[in-house]
């Protein structure tokens, strides 16, 4: 299941047109505190957070996160988009609160 | 001239602090335990600070008392203003309470005491100071510094609302002043500390007292010319330099 198919099953938005979503993440994480983050996510997840500091993408490349999706509608600022293209991390924003979303994920083979 | 410090002290202003922390009880016992310059740090707000500065003049003379606020960022993460008067601490306030994302709970209120430098009470405080701003950690130390005050992340050691807990990294362009630890960190907490945050800032200790007995005696002490906010300031400014000087660095 790549991004882009996730995007097909679920009421995601694509937050930037050059994101590469033809990659499969391999299991997924769920975080807000960065430190938490980096000790216990892995190479590959997909990553579900309410955080949208520009650290965000430092510890997504420190991790080796495939992309992120941001639930409850949140939307990070420019300056954290700007950095997730310079280190090809995709970003995703959602409606759907981060409990309903990872249930739906995992639905869609994602674990 | 040495001087003591204490740059982190609630009052029964703030909601998770003692009804004794009263602005008379706190010059005195911080007086008592040997620091020279104290900040009042309420969460997101500033009512006691001014009752502080004038029970110091009353109670503990020759005590320095600086405003202060304790401002929580968007990330929950605590960092500190220092300003150098009352009147840019409110219009400071006055911006973060504009900026508070959460509406008051029920019942909150009655545990935000504003009172005078006697401990007569003037009002309740109608923000919920335990709400988070929607301004960023970068955002909050620019607001800081646009009112000249001193920008110090508050308790950098901690899992509660610490900057490198809530954040993992130091963030590149954060802009501070000084870094807080905890009073009680150990020697090997401070050497991971160094290596996360830029080599010429500051560590300070502080108490970030919410009880009467959180006072006490000092474990920070800084070189100034006398007890003045620019004096401190500038302390603080140059203390990189003469860090570096002495390592070589």
């Amino acid at each position: 299941m790549t991004f882009r198919e996730l995007l097909g099953n679920l009421p995601l938005e694509n937050l930037g047109d050059d994101f590469d979503l033809d990659k499969s993440p391999r299991g997924g994480y769920v975080g807000d505190l960065l430190s938490n983050v980096m000790r216990f996510a892995k190479e590959g997840n997909v990553w579900i957070t309410v955080q949208t500091h520009i650290n965000v993408i430092a510890v997504a490349t420190l991790v080796g996160i495939s992309g992120i999706i941001f639930p409850c509608g949140v939307e990070p600022p420019e300056e954290t988009i700007k950095k997730a293209r310079e280190e090809h991390i995709a970003l995703l924003t959602t409606k759907l609160d981060a409990f309903t979303l990872c249930g739906k994920i995992y639905e869609l083979g994602i674990r | 001239m040495r001087f003591a410090l204490d740059l982190h002290i609630h009052t029964l202003l703030s909601p998770c602090a003692g009804i004794e922390m009263i602005p008379v009880n706190i010059v005195r016992r911080v007086q008592e335990v040997g620091i020279d310059i104290m900040a009042v740090t309420d969460h997101n707000a500033v009512g006691n600070a001014e009752s502080v500065i004038k029970s110091a003049l009353k109670y503990a003379p020759g005590l320095g008392v600086f405003p202060g606020i304790e401002v929580t960022s968007k990330e929950e993460v605590h960092i500190l203003g220092i300003l150098p008067s009352v009147e840019s601490a409110r219009k400071l306030e006055s911006m973060i309470h504009s900026h508070l994302v959460n509406p008051p709970v029920k019942d909150s209120l009655a545990e935000q005491l504003i009172v005078d430098e006697d401990a007569n009470f003037i009002r309740y405080e109608e923000h919920f100071l335990m709400g988070a701003t929607d301004f960023s950690v970068e955002e909050v130390s620019d607001l800081i510094h646009s009112f000249d005050g001193i920008v110090i992340p508050a308790h950098i050691d901690r899992e509660s609302f610490g900057l490198i807990y809530n954040l993992g990294l130091f963030p590149p362009d954060l802009e501070v002043d000084a870094v807080e630890v905890s009073k009680f960190a150990k020697e090997s907490t401070l050497v991971n500390l160094r290596r996360l945050i830029p080599p010429d800032v500051p560590v300070l200790f502080s108490s970030d007292a919410h009880f009467l007995d959180d006072i006490v005696p000092p474990r920070s002490f800084l070189e100034l010319m006398d007890k003045s906010f620019d004096s401190l300031k500038e302390a603080l400014k140059n203390y990189g330099y003469v860090r570096n000087h002495k390592t070589g660095g």
